[in-house]
């Protein structure tokens, strides 16, 4: 187990800057997730931890040691690849004891080991099978048992769960996260789906083109967005943006208006609120956003409502799941006044609360 | 209707595919039969006659043909061949699949574009440069010069079969524990095998067949096995019987390679077409 420090870590691909100044401290035990959108340079970042891809710049440490030149071989490191990386051409068993074999561990402890991990991924019957005669599922399985095997000093896994079905998604999410409870050793996960960021990490770190926008706990980065970057890629649906002003402190923008939100008045103003901090109303006096119904989907246990605002900006609203309205019906929208943010429309970060 | 249009296309597709087969086989069924024929039913077309096996005896015993020896020249010059060209084109072809540096492109164009060059135009100049080293009439010459000619083809062969291993299986080794080198052992190796063996098998093939070359530095003590079979006519004129005789040995270790890995020689030729 180790801690990791990227110290203004950068990357370059010719003239193309891939990773800028990436500065972050991943203590011991740590459940990190990168999640971002595909070539936000996520994935770089950790085949830089890897030792896969070299660093351009700034220094990479394991527990204050520099390891920026060191070969993968070298790091200590076990990593589970979007495609598994399995070794066709041998059994399971041998997959999974490929680590310790290059590592010159006796026979006998190796084959306890394997056991051990493949008892632990309930592969034991699978072991003198091909990976070509194993399902997605159990070949993501063996890739695991690998990476379990020997004790790493870092995990490293890119995207695991992305060629698996919902249904395994869901199983296999759960049994990561109490593997890392067991194990407890350093991991840095990869990933584009947010659900997996939210239900794996200790702290996420949400990207966007080779920035870190965002480092927080979940219910951080879902309750208190930094910029409108990641207050849009958060959240499902993703939180509603309203572009308008604040005058004489009350947000306006075309169908919106909500009073006494501020003090003064403000140009380029994105108002933001979850569709669950939304109530929807009749059309009159006391809402603060109104206008035709855009489209209305049943969800099960809601519904959900959209507008259209006359500025293209969409607005949905989680409703009742026994609610219903014809298209086109006029309907009314009310905010919940001490759950919406502000964000500048200049600098794109929040303003308040 | 549309199954009797079937029909005919398949009548007409093996009628040509038994038409293709006979033509190409059949002047080797005539040297296999015409190699166990006595002198004089040579030149009988009739299918029946006594088969003898004095051929053979006939060209190892008579000293004139030296035939023992040529055969361990072939054997000495195409294994060495394929020993020395396929690891050094499976590190090759590696290089050119995996490694982006400059000029890369370029070199393996160059290296490929020597096969676009007809032996008859490089002959001389190879023929000058064996003699004023003092190399001809050996073994290594020759070994030198189907080196130049099989190894680019074996590295273009082989080529394809890295190409086809993802990258995600050797990253995953390397980040497991292995060096560069134990991940071409382990991984690169194993997974290109049935290329490797087809480019092998051809290399073979080529050298062992080599003639043009071979003649032309060959003196006294280098004579490989299609050399020899060109010595077949005597005061006599041709001996066809003995021509056909040692013809069937030199088919022997082709047939007896192409049962032994036909899998992988499928596979191999297959793979690398759809590249």
């Amino acid at each position: 187990m180790s801690s990791i420090r990227f110290d203004h870590i950068d990357k370059h691909y010719g003239s193309f800057h891939a990773v800028k100044d990436f500065h972050l401290e991943v203590p011991e035990g740590e459940f990190l997730v990168l999640l971002g959108p595909s070539g936000c340079g996520k994935t770089t970042t950790m085949r830089m931890v890897a030792g896969l891809e070299e660093i351009t710049g700034g220094d990479l440490l394991f527990d204050d040691q520099r390891v920026n030149g060191l070969l993968p071989k070298d790091r200590d490191i076990a990593m589970v690849f979007q495609n598994y990386g399995l070794y066709p051409h041998m059994t399971i068993r041998d997959n999974i004891s490929y680590p310790l074999r290059l590592r010159g561990t006796p026979m006998a402890e190796r084959d306890a080991r394997v056991a051990r991990a493949a008892k632990r991924v309930e592969l034991t019957e699978l072991l003198d099978r091909r990976p070509k005669a194993l399902s997605g599922g159990q070949r993501q399985r063996v890739a695991l048992a690998r990476a379990l095997v020997r004790e790493p000093r870092v995990f490293l896994m890119d995207e695991p769960l992305s060629n698996l079905d919902a249904k395994l998604r869901v199983t296999m999410r759960a049994e990561l996260k109490h593997l890392h409870h067991e194990l407890g050793v350093t991991t840095i996960y990869v990933t584009h789906d947010q659900i997996e960021a939210m239900t794996l990490a200790d702290r996420v770190v949400v990207m966007s083109d080779g920035e870190i926008m965002q480092v927080g706990a979940p219910e951080q980065i879902y309750n208190e967005p930094a910029n409108l970057f990641v207050a849009g890629f958060i959240g499902s649906p993703a939180m509603n943006l309203i572009h308008g002003a604040i005058t004489d402190g009350d947000f306006v923008a075309p169908g919106v208006h909500v009073p006494g939100i501020a003090t003064g008045s403000r140009d380029k103003v994105v108002l933001g609120a979850r569709c669950e901090d939304l109530r929807l109303c009749a059309p009159d006096n006391g809402a603060h956003l109104s206008g035709p119904l855009f489209s209305l989907e049943l969800l099960g246990e809601t519904t959900q409502a959209t507008v259209r605002l006359p500025n293209r900006d969409s607005v949905v609203i989680k409703g009742s799941k026994d609610y219903r309205e014809a298209i086109d019906t006029p309907i009314g929208v009310q905010f919940d006044v001490g759950k919406t943010y502000f964000f500048d429309g200049h600098s794109q970060q929040r303003i308040s609360p | 209707m549309i199954g009797g249009k079937n029909r005919l296309w398949d009548i007409a597709t093996t009628a040509l595919v038994l038409l293709s087969g006979i033509f190409i086989l059949l002047p080797i069924f005539w040297v296999f039969l015409t190699a166990f024929k006595s002198e004089i039913d040579v030149y009988e077309l009739s299918l029946l006659f006594k088969p003898t096996l004095k051929n053979f005896r006939e060209i190892f015993s008579n000293s004139q043909f030296q035939l023992g020896g040529a055969l361990v020249s072939s054997l000495i010059v195409a294994f060495s061949t394929i020993a020395i060209a396929i690891p050094i084109s499976t590190i090759g072809a590696y290089g050119f699949v995996r490694f982006q540096m400059t000029g890369g492109r370029l070199a393996f164009f160059s290296v490929l574009a020597t096969q676009f060059v007809p032996a008859v135009v490089i002959i001389i100049p190879f023929f000058l440069l064996a003699r004023d080293l003092g190399m001809l009439d050996r073994h290594v010459t020759l070994i030198v010069i189907n080196l130049a000619i099989v190894t680019p083809f074996a590295i273009w062969m082989i080529m394809g079969f890295i190409e086809g291993i993802p990258l995600d299986t050797e990253e995953s080794a390397m980040v497991d524990g292995a060096g560069r080198w134990r991940v071409i052992w382990d991984i690169v190796i194993p997974m290109a095998a049935p290329g490797i063996i087809t480019a092998a098998i051809f290399s073979f093939i080529l050298s062992w067949n080599e003639f043009l070359f071979a003649l032309m530095i060959s003196q006294q003590d280098l004579r490989t096995w299609p050399i020899t079979l060109a010595l077949f006519s005597d005061e006599q004129g041709v001996r066809w019987e003995y021509l056909s005789a040692a013809g069937v040995i030199a088919m022997a270790p082709m047939f007896v390679l192409a049962l032994l890995i036909q899998k992988h020689f499928v596979k191999g030729m297959t793979m690398g077409a759809v590249r």
